[in-house]
């Protein structure tokens, strides 16, 4: 299955969550006009999701994605951890 | 340290973008020289932030009738039409190490310099976080910047004339939105250098070159052999390329 969310995250920027789904999370793309760098911050987050239980809760998805920021040492402006683990949740719903 | 400026020149999509690439390639380098660009887009483009999706953001299909060029930026932010005529465009290029560390600091100083640019034409201007600069409450500037490799690349257009109509056939927005009810809430968000007088492109320029150099040590000057033929490559090998404008 697919899912996707969009949300313009307050005070940032537009954030799109595709996810496809089928027992488990098989693969996420993000996409918006949100800034990062080093800018394969994005796609080792979405690595980092891929094969998460479909029962993982919104709060295990952003503590995962804080921990790929942080060892990336990544700036990442407009969106954050929070915003796409909501949109994550929202998108397999 | 010395800046480069490069005169105003207009390039394709593909090249503009390849220019930067290679640009900040010999900033890299052991002997930097910070660049200042400034450019137009010939044909007409639209630019996609490198997180975008381009068949999300932009109708293909119309780009191709209005024989419109479709690039991905190496840098964040949206989507935006480059009409031939309707804006001047910018890069700064420099060494990480001479720009303020935040981010955000570092879009306010060069954003600064775009301020200062509209000063020189009357225009009173201001920054809006995180990437816009605002004049008479609207958008008139819109400003993307990364940093790889010790780099700080910032890119930015100044809005000179706007299309409206065009940019909308151009730009994914449900087509039962195109009405002039919408064109209009756009106008209303969006201002243009030409809705504060009658200015040419030439006195944008001359005071864009102004604003940006102002307080600095400079020099007019070129492209150099290498980065021309590394740009022409980046071009081809890269963002002419349906794996580069597709990839996400």
């Amino acid at each position: 299955m697919n899912g996707v969310s969009t949300e313009k995250v307050a005070g940032g920027k537009l954030l799109r969550v595709k996810v496809e789904f089928g027992e488990k999370i098989d693969k996420v793309r993000i996409t918006g006009d949100f800034f990062a760098h080093p800018e394969d911050v994005i796609e080792k987050i979405e690595s980092s999701l891929a094969g998460l239980a479909l029962s993982a809760t919104e709060d295990e998805i952003r503590n995962k994605v804080e921990n790929v920021i942080a060892k990336t040492s990544a700036d990442i402006v407009g969106i954050d951890a929070a915003s796409i683990a909501r949109n994550i949740i929202r998108a397999i719903q | 340290m010395k800046w480069r400026v490069i005169p105003l020149e207009a390039n394709d999509a593909f090249m503009n973008m390849a220019i930067d690439e290679a640009v900040c390639e010999s900033v890299a380098s052991a002997k930097p020289q910070p660049t200042i660009r400034f450019y137009t887009w010939t044909p007409s483009a639209v630019s996609i932030g490198y997180f975008q999706s381009l068949n999300d953001e932009v109708d293909v299909n119309v780009a191709r009738e209005l024989s419109v060029d479709i690039v991905r930026r190496r840098t964040g932010g949206g989507a935006v039409y480059h009409d031939a005529k309707g804006e001047i465009t910018y890069s700064v290029i420099a060494p990480v190490s001479m720009m303020p560390e935040g981010i955000r600091e570092s879009y306010q100083m060069i954003c600064g310099w775009i301020i200062d640019s509209l000063k020189n034409l009357g225009i009173e201007s201001e920054f809006k976080p995180i990437n816009d600069i605002i004049a008479g409450g609207k958008k008139i500037s819109g400003n993307a910047q990364t940093r790889r490799n010790g780099v700080l690349l910032q890119h930015g257009t100044l809005l000179y004339d706007l299309d409206v109509r065009t940019m909308f056939t151009l730009l994914k927005v449900p087509k039962e939105k195109i009405s002039d009810k919408m064109i209009q809430s756009v106008e209303e968000r969006v201002t243009k250098v030409l809705n504060f007088g009658n200015f040419s492109v030439q006195d944008v320029y001359d005071s864009m070159l102004k604003g940006f150099t102002h307080g600095k040590e400079y020099e007019i000057g070129s492209l150099s052999g290498n980065e021309v033929i590394r740009a022409k490559r980046l071009a081809e090998e890269r963002y002419k390329t349906d794996e580069w404008n597709y990839r996400r």
